[in-house]
């Protein structure tokens, strides 16, 4: 797939090196899917391939859409990202709304056939905006009350909407990853401050006012952990250092129910060991760095932040996942990007790349252009 | 990073235009580089969390895997089996099948359902409903069935069913010898009886293999798994001869039933040897069905209960005297015109005799006499020979549960305890402890140890337990003389009802009146009759015991006529041999123009004549064959000779005899009404009809109340269920 960059250049050329990383991401996925849900699916839907092919149908509709949105120039979400909030916020609202009618935990909203967190779409629709907000109010970031409010406001109202739904450790890391794109748009390190201590403060005390909260948070410091994590552990130490092989895990079916959705990872590491397990999160640390260069190269602010957030997003993601399924982190159910078997997560996660691809499209582009054009002044803080 | 461009500064002053792209400053390009830094040493983290539990700890989290996978397989020993002294089968192991189904998967339930029906009788709608009602993907249907290898189910194709074989203890004999056989719970473990006491020798060492559990939770076997093999218990064979042990049975219970007793024991031992050759206990139980039995039921009242044992105690005593020197049979004996006054202690006795021998005293069950030649001896010597007969002390048989009994000691007797104790008062005793006195007597003075155990199998030997010697307690000569005394009270005393045609009977009845609130009581006995046979060549020694007799209370009425019974019908069957000569020596002894009339409850109508010739009492002619169910003519009453007894007659098998006489035997008043209760319509019409009534039936099946007319004559009115 030749994937070229905005419409503006016919030499700029996509990340090649991104591109590859996450595509092999999806492709192992599938395999690790297909060996991890072979079993339920036999079980529950009478056919050991059903979740699997739903999982290929995702991937190949995510690969389209890593296609189109890399077609599409970034700055066309510095331009609606307005919009983008707007429509999280009244879908994210209505979920509440919908959850607390049903009165139970709601998380999803189904349209038509397709059912999807409004969460997903959130986290990328904060990004974007936050970065737009951060490119244009780059002055004004000096003041707490100006610059630095209205970023908190829109990132508070998106947090505290997931967390009522409730799914706190979604919003807590999302609440992360606009702390740390607040940090990459130059918010002041003291404000910044400001803002975390009294977060966290709150977060501890929403976490102690629901007992499932508490209970994950005292099981995970407890020397025995949940029953999914012994179980996870038990994984890795059964695959040792080159695994037991493709579908011979012992503990997916009977031991790790459902592991092809947020324990994957542990039957990657039982079924192709620590070098298999290992090998995904390089590729991560691969999507991390070619990401940041990006940012870095990016023609503009917008282009940077917005790169640097989808960055972080996915690597957060994929490091919370399996440092969750390691027993390093407390239970919290996010998917590992690209891999998870994980619904709609995945189109947007592609979008995010496709995204994050059309800004790196344009890197050579902006180097070309200022090449030709005066120099740019330094402006110093 | 690598080395990007020096370019860059913030281009767009004005943050107002926010379509105009802004430039990208190289200011800001560090922070990224702390994200990056960041990010990356929390991957590095990782990696090293994978490499700690995939190589460095690998092993431990591999072993905690492996304990959930594998499962450590128990493989039941098969516990020994429980054989009698002939090597019949008493208790054993057998593999029965359980029968469950899993309701989503089952193919067949109507078909199911109706093949266990046909072998437990159940309606097929009891399966049925088990099946539909259950929510799980497991409901056991039936458990244990004994003949399900005959039935179709056996091979029965069905995805949903599920057979599983379970070991459960079996006993070949039910109700027989119940208590002492015992039983185990379900996990096999010995909880009474001899399941109990003998448990270390008949459970067998488990062995187990490791069974691998794959990913989707099933169990299999793995090749290189371990497999320690059980051990099977040990096979153990009594001394109990389950055919004696048949016989003493059911005649204890003819005998309860016939004279309405609350509960009866009857011991039964070698005496050269001390092995226990039947041991019968009455309520009994089914150990097939031990949920159903209650602890009265459990009981081994030989062992488990004391009595005070009345004027058998006197054989012991005679022994005594005689050991000492202090009389001879012959010795003529005061008696107190029947009745001694010792400070404000009265002894009486029933039926006074005048001037008498010291035989006749025995012969006669004197209270008088034994209470005051018991003050002959001291204390201390009368205490030793009463224990060195056994009394106060555990026999050390290998029952559980014993009891000592209660024997005074010498510091604690007052002037007239020894003359209680002579005739059976103040001291209490178990079953097995006056059978082992008795039997010491009959073995020439020698006291044995009783014992159950024969012999115990070890690597497919029987390794025989010997007989123990416990010590002599008084002459062979002593022993003689007492058995000539105790043939004597058969022939011509007080235990006529024991004797048996053509051999020697030994014995002496007893009648203890009860403590009922620390006061002895009229109405409450202990009806007991002990002995041994045949007298010369003494091999069995037995006690006959019964507990608050209705029909009749002296040990002779109620208790030697079950001995007798016994005696008869084990010489009859071979267990007993007996010498020609006593055969044929006619001891027709019924002096006088008068006879006791005896309890003839329960017996056939040919034995009742049998017993009834000799004393001169005759049955009606033209009486039908069967078991006799009432008698005009109360036990014990005195009749001029040639007297005839009017009695009613039922036919019935031995089976049904039993059920009439002993169903509820201690509370309905059997001489007016038998129990008619859980007998089919049609036995009941003519055990009431025999009885002289007319009956009316209500409903359709068994028995489950009868009303009966006031009279003697009447309607019976039968409701059935």
């Amino acid at each position: 797939m030749g994937i070229v960059g905005g419409k503006n250049t016919a030499t700029a050329q996509v990340d090649w090196v991104l591109l590859l990383s996450t595509a092999a991401l999806m492709m192992f996925g599938v395999a690790f899917v297909y060996s991890a849900s072979a079993y339920f699916a036999e079980v529950r839907l009478g056919d050991s391939e059903s979740l699997a092919i739903n999982h290929v149908v995702r991937v190949v509709a995510g690969l389209v859409v890593v296609f189109v949105f890399s077609r599409i120039n970034y700055r066309l979400w510095q331009r609606t990202s307005i919009v983008g909030i707007t429509i999280a916020l009244c879908l994210l609202i209505y979920v509440v709304i919908n959850g607390q009618t049903l009165n139970q935990a709601t998380r999803w909203i189904a349209i038509g056939p397709i059912g999807f967190q409004p969460s997903e779409f959130a986290k990328f629709a904060l990004i974007a905006y936050l970065a737009t907000l951060l490119a244009n109010r780059q002055q004004m970031l000096k003041s707490f009350r100006e610059g630095v409010v209205p970023l908190l406001s829109w990132t508070a109202v998106v947090c505290v909407l997931i967390a009522v739904q409730p799914d706190f450790s979604t919003a807590a890391v999302i609440f992360g990853i606009a702390m740390m794109l607040l940090y990459i748009g130059n918010v002041r390190f003291l404000h910044l401050l400001a803002i975390i201590v009294p977060a966290l403060v709150m977060a501890a005390g929403y976490a102690m006012s629901a007992e499932y909260r508490m209970r994950r948070l005292t099981e995970f410091w407890s020397a025995e952990g949940s029953y999914q994590l012994k179980q996870a552990i038990i994984a890795f130490g059964n695959g040792g250092l080159f695994g037991v092989g493709p579908g011979q895990s012992l503990q997916r079916d009977w031991f790790l129910p459902e592991s092809y959705t947020d324990f994957i990872f542990s039957i990657i590491g039982e079924e192709y060991g620590f070098v298999g397990a290992g090998l995904i999160l390089f590729l991560f640390g691969v999507i991390l760095w070619r990401g940041l260069r990006i940012a870095r190269n990016a023609p503009d602010l917008f282009g940077r932040f917005l790169a640097a957030g989808i960055t972080i997003v996915i690597t957060v993601y994929a490091i919370v996942n399996a440092g969750v399924t390691c027993g390093l982190i407390p239970t919290t159910g996010l998917p590992m990007p690209f891999v998870s078997y994980g619904g709609t997560s995945i189109l947007f996660t592609a979008a995010a790349l496709g995204v994050l691809l059309n800004i790196s499209a344009q890197t050579g582009l902006f180097r070309n252009k200022r090449q030709q054009s005066e120099p740019i002044m330094n402006v110093s803080p | 990073m690598n080395d990007g461009l020096d370019d860059s500064g913030l281009p767009n002053p004005d943050p107002m235009e926010e379509m105009r792209p802004v430039p990208a400053p190289v200011k800001g390009r560090l922070k990224l580089r702390v994200v990056f830094v960041v990010f990356s040493l929390m991957l590095c983290a990782l990696v090293y969390r994978l490499f700690d539990l995939q190589i460095l700890s690998a092993d431990e989290h591999r072993a905690a895997g492996r304990r959930q996978y594998e499962q450590k397989v128990r493989l039941a020993p098969d516990r020994g089996r429980m054989l009698d002294r002939n090597g019949n089968s008493i208790a054993l192991t057998i593999s029965r099948m359980s029968i469950a189904v899993d309701p989503n998967m089952v193919e067949y339930p109507d078909s199911i359902a109706r093949q266990l029906s046909a072998i437990t009788g159940k309606p097929d709608s009891v399966y049925t409903q088990k099946i539909q009602r259950s929510t799980g993907s497991f409901v056991w249907l039936e458990r244990a069935l004994d003949e399900v290898h005959l039935s179709p189910l056996a091979d029965m194709k069905d995805e949903g069913l599920i057979r599983t074989w379970e070991k459960r203890r079996t006993y070949a004999h039910q109700h027989r010898a119940a208590q002492v056989v015992g039983f185990t719970d379900i996990d096999n473990r010995g909880v009474s009886g001899l399941e109990l006491e003998a448990d270390t020798l008949l459970k067998g060492a488990p062995g187990y293999t490791i069974l691998q559990r794959d990913g989707r939770g099933k169990l299999r076997p793995t090749s290189d798994a371990p497999l320690i093999q059980p051990r099977n218990g040990r096979d153990i064979q009594l001394t109990l001869d389950m055919s004696m042990q048949g016989i003493v049975e059911s005649e204890l219970l003819a005998g309860i039933g016939a004279s309405g007793a609350l509960s009866g024991t009857v011991v039964a031992l070698q005496p050269n040897t001390g092995e226990i050759l039947a041991i019968a206990s009455y309520p009994g139980f089914d150990p097939n069905n031990f949920t159903e039995a209650t602890n009265e039921q459990m009981r081994n009242r030989a062992i488990n209960d004391m009595y005070e044992p009345g004027s058998t105690f006197k054989t012991i005593m005679a022994a005594m005297l005689l050991e000492e020197g202090l009389l001879t049979p012959s010795d003529t004996v005061e008696t107190y015109g029947g009745k001694y006054e010792y400070g404000d202690v009265t002894i009486e006795d029933d039926h006074p005799i005048d001037s008498a021998t010291f035989r006749d005293a025995l012969v006669q069950s004197s209270n008088v006499v034994f209470a005051t030649q018991s003050q002959q001896f001291s204390d201390m010597k009368f205490y030793k020979y009463v224990r060195d007969f056994g009394f106060g002390i555990y026999s050390g048989v290998d029952l559980p549960g014993e009891v000592r009994g209660i024997v005074k000691k010498p510091r604690q007797y007052d002037k007239t305890t020894k003359m209680y104790m002579a005739h059976g008062y103040q001291l209490a005793v178990t079953a097995l402890q006056l059978t082992s006195a008795y039997a010491a007597i009959a073995n020439g003075g020698l006291v044995m140890k009783p014992y159950i155990i024969k012999a115990v199998s070890d690597d497919g030997d029987m390794r025989e337990v010997s007989p123990q010697q416990i010590r002599r307690v008084v002459s062979k000569s002593t022993c003689d003389s007492v058995t000539s005394m105790l043939v004597q009270v058969v022939k011509d005393g007080t235990g006529t009802m024991a004797a048996v045609q053509g051999m020697h009977i030994a014995g002496k009845t007893g009648t203890a009146q009860q403590l009922v609130d620390g006061k002895y009581a009229r109405g409450y006995y202990t009806s007991s009759f002990a002995g041994f046979f045949p007298a010369e060549n003494p091999q069995i020694a037995m006690v006959v015991m019964l507990d608050r007799p209705k029909r009749g209370f002296y040990g002779g009425a109620v208790s030697a006529p079950i001995f007798g019974k016994i005696a008869r019908r084990l010489a009859a069957s071979g267990s007993v041999t007996i010498d020609r000569k006593t055969q044929r020596e006619e001891s027709q002894n019924s002096n006088g123009d008068s006879a006791t009339m005896p309890l003839i409850i329960g017996m056939t109508v040919a034995e009742a004549r049998e017993n009834l010739g000799p004393i001169g009492l005759r049955l009606p002619l033209g009486l039908p064959e069967g078991y006799i169910v009432s008698q005009k003519i109360a036990p014990g009453t005195r009749l001029a000779k040639g007297t005839h007894v009017t009695s009613s007659v039922v036919s019935l098998s031995q089976e049904q005899r039993d059920s009439v006489l002993i169903s509820d035997g201690h509370t309905t008043s059997f001489d007016r009404h038998p129990d008619v209760r859980g007998m089919s319509s049609r036995y009941a019409m003519r055990i009431v009809h025999e009885l002289g009534y007319a009956s009316r039936v209500v409903g359709s099946g068994f028995v489950r109340r009868a009303e009966w007319p006031r009279g003697t004559t009447g309607t019976v009115t039968l409701y059935l269920r």
